[in-house]
């Protein structure tokens, strides 16, 4: 029953508050809060929307999954404490696009009639979404080498975001519709069941659009993203290992014929592999993040005690660092359970769907968000070459946060008319 | 001023923990609400007759759209728990109604509920057969009765 299993979105709201409150008391006593009066009224705004959020949810008998939403609303809470922490200048506007992103959630899960209707017109918005990269790819303006940003006077937007959704939502379609024949192959290659090329023709383009992105865009984070969404895509409609196994080899070629040809791949690489070397320069960013992470210790410095502000670029790519730094291994651990239930209830919600379409769809925003959760936090902590993508519901970035509720609101669509 | 930064950070972190406590301990809940609801009534019934109801539309949580429930030699619907088909609509009667499989037929028989039972929208009174796309309605929930030997899928 939906009201009854709201009941627990609405006990783990009021952690959510307290946790707003209790950081924000943190940060005041630390004295990190500038501007008292703006801060305090934008906390009681935030304390008013995700009750009220939920309230709707409860009103329109939305159902579906109820842990979703709690979820993302502590990422969001905690992101918008980070940002109040690392760049309060810029509190306000985060504070705006959180208002737009739970608007955009509750038109996704209100507004949309049925999401086996997104099945339809599948080639109309992949359509709108290519000529979105190609504007942003046209008219884009350059920040921190990539070059994936629109401008439309004070708003600035970053297309790529609401593109990934796009084609999560377009791959599942095609793939629920071809899922037989690429799964059963119309020839055999040495034994491997290979389809003819109209039908691994999809596979090439996603290969060439993601090479495309990376070339020219500059953008290895979300081109990484992108391919890797696709395979796991494929693999979850096909069940076949060897195209998971050829994408990796065609992506392995395209990335290192990348590298030799740009440079500013090669400065990534080399600063993933050995940041010391240039301490002072390229290296600088990942050298603070470690440092940063590390006088974090067990139970971190406590929000607003830290010096995460060292660090370039900190309220976007690096909140994680940052978080960790003043919360700790126990603030960042907590911060990865966060990540790693939101993905299981995802994939919950997917097993749980009852279309072909519905499952791959879960699944696929599921993998989405995991992914570029990974990709970010292993550039960060040097694990992985470091690309600037934002930390989901909690980085700095209204697109991101935007798309984000979005995604959300499509994962709860479909728990609620599937069933959770 | 140490020792109140102290307490805050350790609250913070608290309040945080309690929070994925508590989304843990709803999750195992829910895992075994879902595993009992997914084992009980097929563990009990016998598949032999080649007959099942599938659920097509339902107003109650216990019972998803699409679930499928096969039909033994004795198949008791109600809210009792010990039956095979568990309701939980407080329309629907403890003991409801009853398919049993003789001679190579179902017949759907009403125990005597209170709301009573349709079969195509017609009250059932005494033991009536059962043919292949009979929707079945008991308070707000159809099922169909579904023969294997017709099915054309």
């Amino acid at each position: 029953m939906p009201v009854e299993a709201r009941r627990i979105e609405r006990s783990l709201l009021i952690y959510v508050i307290i946790f707003l409150w209790l950081s924000l008391f943190n940060l005041f006593q630390a004295g990190a809060v500038i501007d008292l009066k703006i801060t305090l009224l934008l906390c009681i705004l935030v304390t008013l929307a995700f009750p009220a959020a939920h309230f709707l949810l409860v009103k329109w008998k939305a159902g579906g999954d109820p842990l979703l939403f709690a979820l993302t609303s502590m990422l969001s809470v905690i992101g918008l404490v980070m940002v109040l922490r690392l760049s309060p200048e810029f509190a306000w506007r985060q504070f705006t696009w959180l208002f737009v992103g739970l608007a955009g959630f509750l038109v996704t899960v209100k507004g949309l009639p049925a999401y086996q209707k997104l099945e339809d017109y599948k080639y109309i918005y992949i359509f709108g979404g290519l000529l979105l990269l190609l504007a942003s790819i046209l008219f884009g303006a350059e920040v921190g080498g990539a070059r994936s940003w629109i401008s439309l006077g004070i708003i600035k937007f970053q297309p790529s975001e609401l593109v990934k959704i796009i084609l999560v939502i377009f791959l599942a379609s095609y793939l629920e519709e071809r899922k037989e024949i690429l799964t059963a192959g119309t020839k055999n290659l040495m034994g491997l069941p290979v389809p003819s090329l109209q039908y691994i023709g999809p596979l090439v383009v996603m290969w060439g659009f993601s090479l495309i992105l990376l070339i020219f865009q500059k953008d290895l984070g979300t081109a990484l993203i992108f391919f890797s969404t696709f395979l796991a895509m494929v693999f979850m409609a096909t069940g076949r290992w060897s195209y998971v196994a050829i994408g990796t080899f065609l992506f392995a070629m395209g990335a290192g014929l990348c590298y030799y040809l740009f440079h500013h791949v090669q400065v990534r690489v080399a600063v993933w592999l050995n940041p010391w070397t240039d301490i002072d320069g390229n290296g600088y960013q990942i050298v603070q993040s470690l440092f940063a992470i590390g006088s974090g210790g067990v139970y971190g410095t406590g929000l607003g005690l830290g010096e995460p502000t060292l660090i370039p670029a900190v309220h976007t790519d690096f909140v994680y660092t940052a978080w960790s730094e003043e919360m700790g291994l126990l603030g960042a651990a907590a911060l990865l359970l966060i990540y790693s239930l939101i993905i299981y209830r995802g994939f919950r919600i997917a097993l749980r769907a009852r279309t072909g379409f519905g499952t791959l769809l879960a699944a696929g925003l599921t993998s989405l968000l995991a992914i570029q959760t990974i990709v970010i936090i292993g550039g960060v902590i040097k694990l992985a070459p470091l690309t600037g993508v934002t930390l989901p519901f909690v980085s700095y970035g209204g697109s991101s946060l935007v798309s984000s509720y979005i995604l959300l609101g499509l994962l709860t669509k479909i728990s609620a008319e599937d069933g959770t | 001023m140490r020792v109140i930064f102290l307490i805050i950070k350790f609250g913070v972190l608290a309040i945080t923990y309690l929070f994925i406590i508590r989304v843990f301990y709803f999750i195992l809940s829910d895992l075994n609400r879902v595993s009992q609801k997914g084992r009980a009534p097929q563990a009990r019934l016998q598949p032999q007759s080649g007959a099942e109801l599938v659920v097509t539309g339902s107003g109650d949580p216990s019972l998803r759209p699409g679930e499928i429930f096969i039909l033994g030699d004795n198949t008791r619907l109600g809210r009792g728990p010990h039956n095979h088909v568990n309701m939980a609509d407080t329309f629907v009667s403890h003991d409801h109604a009853k398919i049993i499989f003789k001679t190579d037929k179902h017949f759907l028989e009403d125990l005597g509920s209170i709301n009573g039972t349709y079969i195509n929208g017609v009250r059932v009174s005494g033991a009536m057969p059962l043919a292949h796309g009979d929707v079945i309605r008991i308070a707000g929930v159809t099922f169909k009765f579904v023969r294997w030997q017709y099915e054309v899928e």
